[in-house]
């Protein structure tokens, strides 16, 4: 896994085999998005860099294996297709996006080096001695921070949650001071010599992922049904949950007698599924308030209903965008 | 009007105000109470016999007991549905049902006072130990139904209001219970009039004198306690 300081958080923990890749992309680049895309699968990933949504930097990687281009979004459909995996987005500031392009395309010198086994002083030297024009990474499996380097100057950090350069060194020596902890040194081409290209416009990303989904049809409707069924019992399970919320809400007004009213509305209508449809909940809601008013008067009864809809509509809220 | 004191206008007139009450009560409220409050507005119709000018006519007063039977048929039948609604939750019909199945069985009462000879004094007495021989039996078992429906909705908000029913009961038990006991052993005014079945009240002038008072003032508590009671309900069911 290429290390990467996570920006300002966007979303994340995304299904990929959800995403319709095409669209996803073109979601991004409507949205003028500058930050970057991570798609993690089982053994591979695949890194995208966003800048006012343009698609500037494409890298997949598999073990030592590199991709690029339009080879890097072949196999990004090819593995969304194909393969279960998860997606972070995360929105940077427009220079750090276009450092993080500049790191994606540089060379290593040092890779994966234990922190603990360098000699510090002697590196900070080295890079200054080279005229280093690059970064160095420092990363733990569950942080990172880059120094970036101007030659052989160090001149800013990019820390988790950043979204620009910052001048601050302490997260980057926290991370140093773990155990565990690991460095990259690289070298990137300065900013103005980065390539200007659009890979959105420059690769038709429609046909690369019909032809992908084509050739694995199969795998992809197994994908998909197993998604899909994952998504019937994350409904059914929170289905469930506010149908206890709504019981817990009618005990609270009219005691035990309010739980069994509930129990016997959500049964007439064979379940919490209902929930999903306003005209039924409107019935049954109308339902609840006619045996209440035996119990409760008006107000109480207006303030049930009240809170019963909005923590329907509050479970049931449909979910924010996952982009900006 | 020589026949009425001022503890009955006021007894009266006590009913009055709370059946009114408790019809007020029922407006707007859900059907069931509808019943209820018909049955408890009914008592005063019943009691109505004590300043009614046209008292004299054994008929009217023996449909003043009529009515005061059918008060306690249209009250108990009220505290029943809601009891099997405490319980199954299930409700149904619409007032006007009630309204209009209550005025079909005062009309046929009516009907049947008026088709029959004109009562004479020992049956408007029998007419009088039925109705408070239904209260007492009744009276029993609607307490049995209110300590059952309140099982179920003392955690709602009503639920304490049913404890108020509760203490009308027993003052209505006591009202009615010490009118049938002198009934039952002659001691009652009626009784006295009629010579034959007279009991020898002089022998008992305590318990006589004891029951009477009692009649007397549990009335008066039971009319203070319906309406106390239902404006009570009214604060609960804001």
């Amino acid at each position: 896994m290429i290390p990467l300081p996570r920006g300002l958080s966007v979303a994340t923990g995304l299904v990929a085999s959800h995403q319709d890749v095409p669209h996803f992309l073109g979601q991004l680049a409507q949205r003028q998005f500058t930050g970057y895309a991570r798609f993690v699968f089982g053994a591979s990933e695949v890194l995208l860099v966003f800048t006012g949504g343009k698609l500037t930097t494409v890298l997949a990687t598999r073990g030592e294996a590199r991709l690029t281009g339009l080879e890097a979004i072949a196999e990004l459909c090819q593995r969304v297709a194909v393969e279960a995996g998860t997606i972070d987005v995360y929105q940077l500031g427009p220079e750090l996006a276009a450092r993080v392009s500049g790191v994606l395309q540089g060379e290593y010198h040092v890779r994966a080096q234990e922190l603990k086994s360098v000699e510090v002083t002697a590196l900070v030297a080295k890079i200054k001695a080279r005229k280093l024009n690059g970064c160095v990474a420092i990363y733990t499996p569950q942080r990172c921070s880059l120094v970036f380097y101007r030659d052989g100057v160090g001149f800013g950090f990019f820390h988790d949650g950043s979204q620009a350069i910052e001048t601050g060194a302490t997260d980057s020596q926290k991370i140093a001071g773990q155990p565990g902890a690991k460095m990259d040194v690289m070298s990137t081409r300065p900013l103005e010599q980065l390539p200007a290209t659009d890979f959105l416009e420059v690769v038709n990303v429609q046909k690369v992922w019909e032809a992908a989904v084509r050739a694995n049809q199969a795998r992809a409707d197994e994908l998909r049904a197993t998604a899909r069924a994952a998504e019937r019992q994350r409904q059914e399970s929170k289905l469930t949950e506010l149908a206890e919320a709504l019981h817990v809400i009618a005990a609270k007004t009219l005691g035990p007698m309010g739980r069994q009213m509930m129990t016997k509305e959500l049964a007439a209508r064979g379940g919490p599924g209902f929930l999903l449809h306003p005209d039924q909940v409107a019935e049954a809601l109308a339902a609840l308030e006619k045996g209440a008013r035996l119990v409760a008067g008006p107000s109480k009864l207006k303030e049930l209903t009240t809170q019963l809809k909005a923590e329907i509509d509050r479970q049931l809220a449909p979910p924010q965008s996952p982009l900006p | 009007m020589d026949h009425v004191d001022a503890f009955d206008v006021v007894r009266v007139s006590l009913w009055l105000v709370a059946g009114l009450i408790s019809l007020f009560f029922s407006v707007g409220n859900a059907r069931i109470w509808t019943s209820i409050s018909t049955g408890f507005f009914l008592v005063f119709i019943s009691e109505g016999y004590l300043v009614a000018p046209w008292v004299q006519h054994p008929s009217l007063i023996a449909l003043h007991s009529v009515v005061g039977t059918i008060a306690v048929l249209v009250i108990t039948h009220g505290f029943m549905e809601y009891y099997v609604f405490s319980r199954t939750l299930e409700t149904g019909g619409a007032k006007w049902e009630v309204y209009a199945l209550t005025a079909a069985v005062l009309a046929a009462s009516v009907l049947f006072i008026f088709i029959n000879p004109v009562p004479s004094t020992a049956a408007i007495r029998h007419i009088r130990i039925i109705e408070n021989a239904c209260w007492v039996f009744l009276v029993l078992i609607n307490l049995d139904l209110l300590r059952k429906i309140h099982q179920q909705v003392r955690d709602t908000p009503i639920g304490p209001g049913f404890v108020g029913f509760g203490v009308v009961f027993f003052c209505v038990f006591l009202w009615r219970g010490s009118m049938l006991y002198l009934q039952v052993y002659g001691w009652d005014e009626d009784a006295t009039a009629l010579g034959p079945v007279a009991g020898n009240a002089a022998g008992y002038p305590f318990r006589v004198g004891l029951s009477e008072n009692v009649n007397r003032f549990a009335s008066v508590l039971s009319s203070l306690t319906v309406g106390g009671t239902f404006l009570y309900l009214a604060r609960l069911m804001r």
